[in-house]
């Protein structure tokens, strides 16, 4: 007989422990290799959902900043050194909303793409695309689902008119936002497998998109651009087959764009031989003229500008006094020779003969000039600003029909109106307009009347987008050299065209996002480690029984090696089995929990539906570490029968109490002595610290709590083991030790107080709506609603402007306040994206209607008015997507690009306590628009005050054109706090179905004790106790851990929340608690009662005839 | 004779499954004890000696007849009754000493005393309990532990155990088969000096025929029957 057969013979004959020990096993394999397979499948889905939006796209090219022509992806196309197998598609990309004409259906916030047949041999599967021949819609899969309307059926598509510039720029146009308008029938939906689902952003939210062809966006779309000017414009480049060409498509991009694309021309104008240099965007920026400055110095800068009167200075202000209304100004440099000598006088004024002779004026007389300057939001305040007159002009020359003064830009409402009735500058008209104005306008077009040096110009009309509109360049060949130059030195990145790699954001997006692996790993723990105990307690009581059999192997000459071999050779064998069983499991686990995140766990993913998809490596990975981890724990257990000698084995059998009353068992029981204050003081300086430093209630409730279940279970120890080991005990109290086994009580003991204190956290940390949300110090920041547009708004609702411009109720208004944000966006980073946001949108708060709102846990509103570094400013960040989604700390930084390209940094300074500002990145107003000057207007708005309910309305009615969203903050917040509550709810169910097999733990160890202590049972029947005598004993005794487990379990649990509860007592029931409490004990009551019914059905005292 | 223990046409049957024939451990046997006798019990193992105890002390049921110790019908008793009977008219000494492992020697002597059928106080259990080993001449390891007993010592408590409640009725089944001649003789002589001290009714189970002939009594077992052996 070899060895083997004796390993076979055990397996057999233990086989119903081994099953047990297996089917625990197979418990903890299933929570390991279920997890993993649960993280691999929320990849997979998010993956296949990132392929589908991104297709065969690489890289991205986008114009943040306005747009270029669509020639140029055929120009990249051509650039040296391009693989052949790269695809480049120009798309125009605008926000807008979309309607059915009788208004029923409405949808806003959607994304409107104009694409050609480019954009679809992007796609995966191209021959799905639709036929871009025909005029009309098609709709990504979620927004046809959304509209439902068949095909064929007109609907009415609005975006905004596109600007130069930013509208919130002077002379930047009508106030009120114009839209461009398309009724065109719908044709379809757009296949996920032909880009159906493109989105820039990795979002949790299905794309909402409109497509239609390219040249029907383009033709409608930029009518206020120059008529002289191509109409093929776009603001996206999308690339495909761009795999390792991200460090030279810049390049190639600088080498192929043109001065065009960025605005920028070199205009020939009508005097001789003169040029300038303009942007289509009317303000040359710094950057620009600097670098054209250094190129060829002689340039020369003029600055032109509307004013709205010039005059005698007693004329302004007086509206029936004779004065000029409505004049170009232009400031230019004096030189010899100009128009302004060297030397000139910045008090001084030149005018034209044409006004002087209006105003009736002459040399040396004072003039007056009444100008409008912007302000924040848009705000217009009136200037005005004397100067002497220092010499007057000729007659301007006469400006050719369809022409323009070579000093003055092309203005946008303004160069192309055919009279002054149509002018449309953006500024109020408030002198009346004579018919002498006409003619000159007829005549001269916007010739300056008047011109003053350029360092007074600047000084009254310089703003965030320029301070030159133009630089004069002497001769052709110099502006031939300026372009070139130009374009070789200006990358296209200071214009806004910024490069992202788009396939490496997209893997990255779904690489790192929450790791539902781990999540469920975290919250499996419990069940995990109950499963290792059990089996390992089961494992421990089959040995027992086996003492006799090593010791008897041993007596016979067997190696002390030889029986662990055997001894570990079983429990191999059991933890194969188990971890099978539990790969098998898994499978249930896994499709289990993804039904669960499915339906009733869906708000965990943002309503995903998740598709079960285990990776092989996965299932490896985890089966080997639940194997390798049960053999261990097992294997540990066996440790305690190699302490005894072989006849220790043979004489107790099973039953070994001598070790209690061991010297090394009382060494540990005091050293165990030491190890509860130490715990204590510990746990008081845990208390003390959390209370007045800013841990996370998590974090504190977690180290607390844990302090106080290592010092409880201590006690626990040194009350069992000295109960035992005291032979006074009163009498009453004699009989219930007589269950030594001090490691099996503590094992429940643990159990329950382990799964008890995490369910009672998780019950502790379940959010609930706080009842003061209309409190400034809270969640909601005193705001009751937030409305987003489409479409941005430019003006202060609460001015008088605003609220002429949009026909608003002063009286509706007064009852509340408006605070309008500023928008950059980015990827969502609240915990309603499961993807893994590396710039969160950065908003532009303004910091004085802030001040006071939400409680803080790091700095305040004012923090972010400090900025020494212009490329590092700022931010407030809301404390969990600063924890959670971003994985950051106070003072950490995230890098962000500026509208022309340039990096900077962001600083995490203030740091706001759970609020509704999740997901993005504050910055002060003042600070976002110097990074993004030519971004204007708000798209976001938050309402607070009285009467709110009957504001929005009005508010969401006015603001009907714009496409504007509204929704509660009490709304968004439960959508926050829906996420953490489910996973509190995941935790919960794990952590219960921990206990419930922490209390099926203890039903095993009290029907084994009952079962090994037979004879004790037997010989106390024989001397009298009566079943129910002996089932009350048994009960008193092992009540005692229940009782034990459950005290340690809360304790630790209220303990942990002490700081918690000391700084907000909201939230925190002590009533849910409590019944918490009585309903485990009850439970565990129950369970009691069964197993001392089944370990004890009757006296038996049949096994003291068994002798 | 006024039989104080009235044993009546006592029939056992063991059936096992799978056993064609069932075994007859008691055959139809009656046993009359007068009180404060004591009683030898012999024959060969299977025989039905230690059947014969169970079943007057209640530990186990018969097939057919009657027992009756101290005008109780034995196997007619309540759960209850029964519980009661065994702590206060049965005292009940095992081959195999049965020590509560947890607890001390005196601890396990006063176990009986705490099964609540009698009148004795806490105080008067222990004492008693004191006074039971000091007879055993155990007072000088009362706070050891059974394991630090020997085998003579352990069978010694299990005696003053079986005595706490000063029971009508003793029972021992074996008690020296365990143990060495010396310890066999001093522990038989001791029960016999408390049989005579307490008056208590005895029935003892032996193999040796030499310890059986030191009691009032012996009958032999044979075939399931009794029959009388005159010392």
């Amino acid at each position: 007989m070899s060895i083997w057969r004796i390993i076979f013979a055990n397996l057999k004959h233990s086989r119903r422990q081994h099953l047990g020990t297996s089917l625990c096993l197979a418990l903890a394999s299933m929570i390991l290799v279920g997890s993993l397979t649960i993280g691999d499948s929320v990849r997979n889905t998010l993956w296949q959902k990132a392929a589908e939006r991104i297709g065969m796209i690489t890289h991205v090219f986008v114009s943040s900043d306005g747009y270029f022509h669509s020639d140029l992806a055929d120009r990249l196309l051509v650039t040296e050194d391009l693989p052949k197998e790269v695809m480049v598609a120009p798309v125009v990309m605008a926000t807008g909303t979309i309607a059915s004409p009788d208004g029923k259906l409405h949808a806003s916030g959607i994304t409107v793409l104009g694409i050609d047949e480019r954009f679809f041999q992007l796609a995966w599967d191209s021959t799905m695309s639709p036929d871009l021949t025909k005029l009309g819609f098609w709709a990504s899969p979620e927004l046809a689902r959304e509209l439902g309307v068949e095909q064929g059926s007109r609907l009415i598509l609005r975006v905004e008119e596109p600007s130069l510039f930013s509208r919130d720029a002077p002379l930047s146009g009508e106030r009120d936002a114009r839209f461009v308008s398309w009724n065109r029938p719908y044709l379809g939906e757009v296949n996920p497998s032909a880009l159906g689902n493109f989105s820039l952003q990795a979002s949790m939210e299905p794309a909402r998109t409109i497509f239609m062809p390219l040249s029907m966006m383009q033709n409608d779309m930029f009518i206020t651009f120059s008529p002289d000017e191509r109409k093929d414009f776009a603001n996206l480049l999308l690339v495909a087959g761009g795999e390792g060409l991200t460090d030279s498509l810049m390049a190639m991009m600088k080498r192929c764009w043109t001065l065009k694309d960025a605005g920028l021309e070199t205009k020939k104008l009508r005097a001789v031989d003169r040029w300038n240099l303009r942007s289509r965007k009317v303000f040359l920026s710094d950057k620009v003229v600097h670098t054209a400055r250094q190129i060829d110095p002689t340039l020369e800068a003029e600055f032109t500008y509307l004013v709205n009167a010039i005059g005698k200075p007693e004329a302004i202000g007086d509206g029936n006094a004779s004065l000029i209304p409505y004049s170009m100004v232009t400031g230019v440099e004096p030189k010899k020779g100009g128009i302004l000598e060297p030397e000139w006088h910045e008090g001084k004024m030149a005018i034209n003969q044409w006004a002087a002779i209006d105003l009736n004026i002459s040399l040396g007389d004072l003039i007056s000039m009444e100008y409008f300057v912007v302000g924040d939001r848009r705000e217009l305040i009136e200037k005005t600003t004397s100067f002497e007159v220092g010499k007057i002009l000729p007659m301007p020359e006469k400006i050719p029909k369809g022409d323009e003064s070579d000093w003055t830009p092309r203005f946008p409402g303004l160069s192309d109106a055919d009279n002054c009735g149509e002018w449309d500058t953006g500024i109020p008209i408030k002198h009346k307009i004579r018919s002498k104005d006409e003619s000159y306008w007829d005549d001269y077009r916007g010739t300056p009347k008047a011109f003053i040096s350029l360092t007074r110009a600047q000084e009254m009309w310089g703003n965030r987008w320029g301070n030159v509109t133009g630089l004069r360049i002497n001769g052709r060949e110099r502006a031939n050299e300026l372009g070139k130059q130009l374009r070789n030195i200006l990358d296209p990145r200071t214009f806004g065209l910024r490069l992202i790699h788009f396939e490496k954001k997209a893997i990255d997006a779904v690489s790192g996002p929450v790791d539902f692996s781990q999540l469920f790993l975290s919250f499996g723990f419990f069940v995990l480690l109950a499963g290792l105990s059990l089996s390992a307690l089961i494992f421990g009581f089959s040995l027992e029984q086996r003492n006799r059999q090593v010791g008897m192997l041993l007596s016979l000459g067997y190696t002390l090696r030889k029986v662990n071999f055997i001894t570990s050779m079983e429990a191999g064998v059991v933890c194969l089995l188990g971890t099978l069983m539990g790969v098998g499991w898994a499978w249930f686990f896994g499709s289990g929990v993804l039904w669960m995140l499915n339906n009733a766990w869906g708000s965990a993913v943002a309503k995903l539906t998740i598709y079960y998809a285990p990776r092989l490596e996965s299932i490896v990975l985890g089966a080997g570490a639940s194997f390798l981890m049960g053999l261990i724990c097992l294997l540990w257990i066996t440790r305690k029968q190699r302490k005894y000698r072989p006849v220790e084995l043979i004489q107790s059998g099973a039953y070994n109490p001598n070790s209690l009353h061991s010297e090394s068992f009382k060494k540990r029981l005091y050293r165990s002595i030491w190890i509860e204050p130490v715990a204590w003081v510990a746990l008081i300086c845990m208390i003390l610290t959390s209370s007045t430093s800013k841990v996370p209630p998590s974090v504190s409730f977690f180290c607390i709590g844990f302090l106080v279940l290592f010092a409880g279970l201590v006690r626990v120890f040194r009350y069992f083991a000295n109960n035992i080991n005291n032979r006074r005990l009163r009498d009453r109290n004699l009989l219930l030790n007589l269950d030594y086994r001090t490691g099996r009580k503590i094992t429940g003991v643990g159990i329950l107080a382990v799964g008890t204190f995490l369910i009672v956290g998780a019950g502790a940390f379940r959010k609930s709506q706080s009842e003061n949300t209309l409190l400034t110090r809270s969640e909601t920041g005193g705001f009751t609603h937030i409305i987003k547009t489409s479409l941005p708004l430019y003006d202060d609702l609460m001015s008088e402007n605003a609220r002429d411009l949009y026909d608003l109720n002063d009286e509706l208004l007064s009852d509340v306040t408006v605070v309008p944000l500023r928008t950059q966006a980015g990827d969502d980073a609240s915990c309603l994206n499961l993807h893994n946001s590396s710039s969160p949108p950065l908003y532009g708060v303004p910091i004085l209607q802030m001040e006071k709102r939400f409680n803080f846990v790091e700095g305040n509103w004012s923090a972010l008015k400090k900025s020494d570094n212009t490329d590092l400013l700022p931010a407030a960040i809301d404390h969990n997507t600063m924890l959670w989604s971003l994985k950051k700390n106070v003072g950490d930084r995230i890098s962000y690009l500026d509208s022309e390209g340039q990096e900077f940094e962001v600083k995490l300074t203030a740091v706001v306590e759970g609020s509704f500002l999740q997901g993005g990145l504050y910055i002060s107003e003042k600070n976002w628009v110097k990074k993004y000057p030519n971004q204007g207007g708000y798209q976001e708005f938050w309402i607070s005050g009285s009467r709110v309910d009957r504001t929005v309305d009005h508010l969401l009615d006015r603001f009907f054109n714009y496409g504007p969203r509204s929704q509660t903050v009490v709304s968004r917040l439960e959508q926050l706090k829906n996420v953490e509550n489910t996973y509190l709810s995941i935790f919960q169910a794990l952590g219960g179905l921990g206990v419930l097999l922490g209390t099926l733990g203890i039903l095993i160890i009290i029907v084994r004790n009952l079962w090994e202590r037979r004879h004790e049972q037997a010989l106390l029947g024989a001397v009298g106790f009566s079943l129910p005598q002996l089932h009350k004993l048994v009960m008193r005794e092992n009540a005692r851990i229940i009782f034990w487990g459950l005290i340690t379990g809360l304790m630790a649990g209220l303990v942990g929340l002490i700081p918690t509860i000391l700084e907000n007592t909201e939230g925190f029931s002590i009533i849910s608690l409590t019944s918490f409490g009585g309903g485990l004990f009850i439970l565990s009551y129950i369970s009691l009662v069964i197993a001392i019914r089944m370990g004890l059905p009757k006296l038996p005292i049949n096994t003291l005839r068994d002798e | 004779m006024n039989s104080f223990i009235d044993v009546k046409n006592l029939t056992k049957v063991y059936s096992s499954t799978g056993e064609e024939f069932p075994s007859v451990v008691l055959n139809d046997l009656s046993l009359q004890v007068s009180k404060g006798r004591s009683v030898g019990l012999i024959g060969p193992s299977g025989s039905g000696k230690s059947t014969l105890l169970n079943i007057i002390s209640g530990l186990d049921d018969p097939t057919s007849g009657e027992v009756w110790v101290d005008e109780n019908q034995v196997h007619q008793l309540s759960p209850i009754e029964a519980a009661s009977f065994r702590n206060q008219t049965i005292g009940f000494i095992f081959q195999a000493h049965h020590l509560l492992p947890a607890l001390t020697a005196h601890q396990n002597v006063m176990v009986p005393a705490l099964a609540g059928h009698g009148k004795m106080s806490a105080d008067e259990s222990r004492d008693r309990a004191n006074q039971l080993l000091e007879q055993v001449g155990l007072s000088e390891r009362a706070n050891h532990m059974p394991s630090q007993l020997s085998g003579g010592e352990r069978q010694r408590v299990a005696v003053a155990r079986a005595l706490i409640n000063q029971p009508k009725v003793l029972l021992a089944d074996e008690p020296t088969g365990a143990l060495d001649k010396k310890n066999a003789d001093s522990l038989m002589d001791m029960l016999i000096k408390l049989n005579e001290e307490f008056e208590c009714t005895m029935l003892v189970v032996t193999h040796s025929q030499e310890q059986a002939n030191r009691l009032d009594e012996v009958w032999s077992f044979q075939d399931g029957k009794l029959s009388a052996i005159i010392p």
